[in-house]
């Protein structure tokens, strides 16, 4: 069993602020626009996320986590951004994220779906008897935005983004929900993430090569017809 | 203790025996097709050995059981023969035997068909009949329920190469999992309640534990409608019968015989089971017993009125199966009816009925589709109107067809008519029940059997009139030869079956009997049990008295004295003229009566049960054709519906499938939302 809470007011306040900044870092990336600033956030949250991790870490003297925290600064803040930039680069892409539902819009449903988040984390919150269980919440929410930006937008990369984005709020929710997964099955996401990312490179100058484009709609060809 | 082996010993073997050859012998004509005959010969000693095992379990009323290993783990399988078994055990030896005699010669003359493979199914068919008999646990019930659909289906679908074949035989297996889907739940209702004494598990799957479930009013209830249903659909219950006429005649004749002379018999003794055995007596209802009775009678008068328009004889014999296991359930109906209302006499008589003419069916209706088998060999086609004049060309055949003819119209002294009459001796005693409404059901129900066999009879005089009799319409039936030895044999089993059935009823009624009592507790009266064999009292001592023997002799005295008394006061010489052609100058074979005039005033008096497509001529058309399509209603007004229903909905489901990977997000988002709300708020 995890020591019970400590009284670190200061320390809490922090994990609580992280957290905060997580769930706006996820709706940034639902409100950006621009392709590089996108992977920007992306890595901005994997920064979020080191933090966070070494606070929990810290709180709840758990030692394992500080690797946790290690290994995310490493793929999530280092690796793959670096990868990402170099998609961006080689495929030419600078322009607009181009969105099937406009930001706006897309940014109300969001809020719809943080205020669900809030509720459906809450009886779970006072089960879990973790440090941070406050942020349950959060990290669902971050979850279901990933989502919705998978869904929302045109381009290939972005759903690759939306994807590593969910991934990174499912670590949040393990670590403040039972202070993260066993190390082995952290080790193994973390590089499964990095091969996926690895493989929807290769995929996308594939596509771009038959499709002469990374818009959605030209894969859009599963059906019979 | 004796040396022979027990009746259920010497059917295990006959099971063994009829799976061991349908392996072996598929190797061996695969080599070489010339020991078809001593192969199927083989196997027909099989079925005798199994009739005799079920008359000796009918004669010495035995319960006997085996566990033999195998099966799931905690249930290995068990096999069980107690009089109903052997009762059917008998019917389906008795007929097998007949049917494989005759294949022995009917298949050599198949020049197309695929010897090894048709062996193998046939024998495996019949191994897996006879393991329906005798199963005596729920699974290894189904294993053999299964495999025997399974096998029928591809006898059904023997000339595959044929569209109208593989359609019917898919009919065929929509209809058999249907049915077994029915079936499963009716065991597994059965099973749901634990039985007091008896570890929990799968053992409760036995027939055993289940007989002993006491499932309240409303189960037995579930229970029964399933039994019903699902067994009804492999006898032909109205609606769930139009596969019968598509699949049955479409396999070669032995195999339609099989298939309509006894798998039919297997649904009759899975309904029995499950119904008078496995849930009891005790929890039917009699009201159960009303609609059983009535839609018995509407599918006896539906299947003869149908049958009645049938040109292709195979498929007139399919139509006349449903109308015989119409009268089969209105014996069930009637039985659970006057047992659970208080008249045991009664309702062991119309059981006892039914169950006889189950196994009438099972000979005459073999003959018959056997005799109708040599019909279109003979003649090269499967339609009456190209026929005509067979008996001159195939006398032998004939007579045997004849005769079966006799049997299942149910005119006296064949066997049809004791079962009918026993039937309807039943049926008369409803002036003991309470109630207008039970009473007038009843009768309704004798009504539509008197009915529906007097109508039988125009059908096969038809069937025969238009087969065997006057002279041929085409070049096929001109040229018709005569069957040979086996088929010949064969068929005279099957007659002598009949003859049996017919001339020694009481005898059959003490086995029968047997098999009531093990099912009801209760018996027929002894009167009816012990008068000798001359005279037949269903319901002594007022009731009416039936002497098959005494009529035959009676027959047999009078029929030469009809050909005498014409020579005695008539003109002293027979001559030989041309048929008078009621003074026209040409007469062609196609000026005969057909198969379409003969049915055209059953047509017209009953045209509600038809569905008809007339095409009339106009006169200003160049080249006037008559055009009439008679169909099944069921076809237009429920299967038909029920399809385009199905199609929308699989449209409708085929429209969540748009191809776009977003949409297909979404999808994925809204179950994730809707799932967790359920997880939070339910």
């Amino acid at each position: 069993m995890p020591p019970p809470f400590p009284q670190h007011l200061l320390a809490n306040h922090l994990v609580g602020f992280l957290g905060s900044a997580l769930l706006l870092s996820s709706f940034a990336m639902l409100a950006q626009r621009r392709m590089t600033s996108l992977v920007r956030i992306f890595a901005l949250q994997g920064i979020l996320l080191t933090l966070s991790t070494l606070a929990v870490a810290i709180l709840s003297s758990e030692s394992h986590l500080l690797f946790s925290a290690l290994f995310t600064l490493a793929f999530k803040v280092v690796l793959l951004p670096a990868i990402l930039f170099r998609l961006l680069d080689k495929l030419h892409i600078q322009g607009e994220v181009e969105s099937l539902v406009n930001v706006p819009s897309t940014m109300v449903l969001g809020l719809g779906i943080v205020v669900f988040s809030f509720t459906l984390a809450a009886p779970i919150s006072e089960l879990a008897s973790t440090v941070s269980k406050g942020l349950i919440g959060v990290g669902l929410a971050s979850l279901l935005l990933s989502f919705l930006m998978m869904i929302t937008r045109r381009k290939a990369l972005t759903q690759v983004l939306g994807f590593l984005g969910m991934e990174n709020a499912l670590f949040f929710s393990a670590i403040n929900a039972t202070y993260g997964m066993p190390m082995v099955v952290e080790l193994g996401v973390a590089f499964d993430v990095l091969v996926g990312t690895f493989v929807f490179g290769i995929f996308f100058f594939q596509i771009r090569e038959t499709f002469e484009s990374l818009d959605l709609k030209h894969m859009d060809t599963t059906s019979m017809e | 203790m004796t040396l022979l082996p027990d009746p259920l010993e010497t059917s295990l073997l006959v099971l063994m025996f009829w799976g061991m050859m349908a392996v072996l012998g598929f190797f061996i004509l695969r080599i070489s097709r010339t020991f078809l005959s001593p192969l199927l010969f083989l196997l027909a000693a099989g079925g005798v050995t199994l009739a005799s095992s079920g008359l000796s379990g009918l004669t010495s009323p035995a319960d006997l059981h085996r566990v033999v290993p195998g099966g799931l783990p905690g249930l290995p399988f068990h096999f069980r023969q107690d009089p109903l078994s052997s009762f059917f055990l008998l019917l389906l030896g008795g007929a097998a035997t007949g049917i494989l005699i005759f294949s022995a010669g009917y298949l050599r003359s198949l020049p197309t068909l695929r010897i090894p493979s048709f062996f193998l199914r046939t024998a495996l068919f019949l191994a897996s009949m006879e393991g329906v008999l005798l199963a005596d646990d729920a699974y290894l019930f189904m294993v053999f329920w299964e495999t025997m659909a399974l096998v029928s289906y591809a006898l059904v679908v023997t000339e595959s190469n044929r569209e109208e074949v593989r359609n019917a035989g898919y009919l065929y297996l929509l209809m058999a999992h249907f049915g077994s889907l029915l079936i499963l739940a009716a065991f597994f209702f059965l099973a749901s309640r634990e039985p007091p004494g008896l570890a929990p598990g799968l053992s409760a799957f036995t027939f055993e534990a289940m007989g002993k479930s006491n499932p309240t009013g409303g189960v037995a209830l579930l229970i029964f409608v399933c039994a019903l249903l699902g067994f009804g659909a492999k006898a032909g219950l109205i609606p769930l019968h139009v596969w019968l006429p598509e699949a049955h005649p479409v396999a070669p004749s032995p195999a339609s015989a099989l298939l309509s002379g006894i798998m039919l018999k297997t649904a009759v003794y899975g309904l029995l089971r499950v119904s008078f055995g496995l849930l009891g007596p005790g929890h039917l209802n009699y009201s159960w017993g009303v609609p059983v009775l009535l839609a018995g009678g509407f599918m006896a008068l539906f299947g003869i009125l149908h049958a009645l328009l049938q040109s292709d004889p195979k498929k007139l014999l399919a139509y006349s199966s449903i109308e015989n296991i119409g009268i089969i359930f209105l014996g069930i109906g009637l039985a659970i009816l006057y047992i659970r209302s208080g008249h045991p006499v009664a309702g062991e008589l119309a059981l006892g009925a039914s169950l006889y003419h189950a196994i009438n069916h099972a000979f005459f209706k073999s003959l018959l589709f056997l005799g109708a088998g040599t019909m279109i060999h003979a003649s090269g086609t499967n339609d009456l109107n190209t026929m005509g004049g067979l008996l001159r060309r195939m006398p032998f055949s004939g007579v045997l067809v004849l005769g079966g003819i006799l049997c299942i119209s149910g005119l006296p002294p064949g066997n049809g008519f004791v079962s009918e009459w026993l039937l309807l001796q039943a049926s008369l005693q409803a002036g003991t029940l309470s109630g207008t409404l039970l009473r007038s059901a009843v009768l309704l129900g004798a009504a539509l059997l008197v009915l529906a066999s007097a109508l039988a009879a125009m059908g096969f005089v038809k069937f025969y009139g238009i087969g065997y009799l006057g002279i041929p319409r085409s070049e096929g039936a001109q040229k018709a030869h005569e069957v040979s030895i086996p088929e010949r044999i064969g068929m005279a089993w099957l007659m002598a079956g009949c003859l049996l059935l017919a001339l020694l009823p009481v005898q059959m009624l003490k086995g029968i009997d047997i098999v009531l009592h093990s099912l009801t507790g209760t018996s027929l009266p002894t009167a009816t049990l012990s008068s000798g064999w001359l005279w037949l009292l269903p319901l002594p001592p007022q009731g009416a008295s039936y002497s098959p023997a005494l009529l035959l002799g009676l027959l047999g005295l009078l029929l030469p004295l009809g050909g005498f008394l014409p020579r005695v006061f008539g003109r002293s010489s027979f001559r030989k003229t041309p048929v008078w052609g009621c003074g026209y100058e040409i007469r062609t074979p196609r000026m005969q009566d057909s198969s379409g005039s003969f049915g055209q005033p059953i047509r017209h008096f009953f045209a509600n049960f038809f569905l008809m497509k007339r095409h009339l001529p106009d006169p200003s058309e160049k080249d006037p054709v008559f055009e009439l399509t008679v169909e099944d209603p069921h076809w237009a007004f429920l299967y038909r519906p029920a399809f385009r229903l199905f199609q929308g909905l699989a449209a409708l489901a085929e429209r969540v499938r748009t191809g776009r990977i977003s949409v297909y997000l979404v999808y994925s988002f809204g179950t994730l939302i809707l799932l967790l709300t359920v997880f939070r708020w339910m």
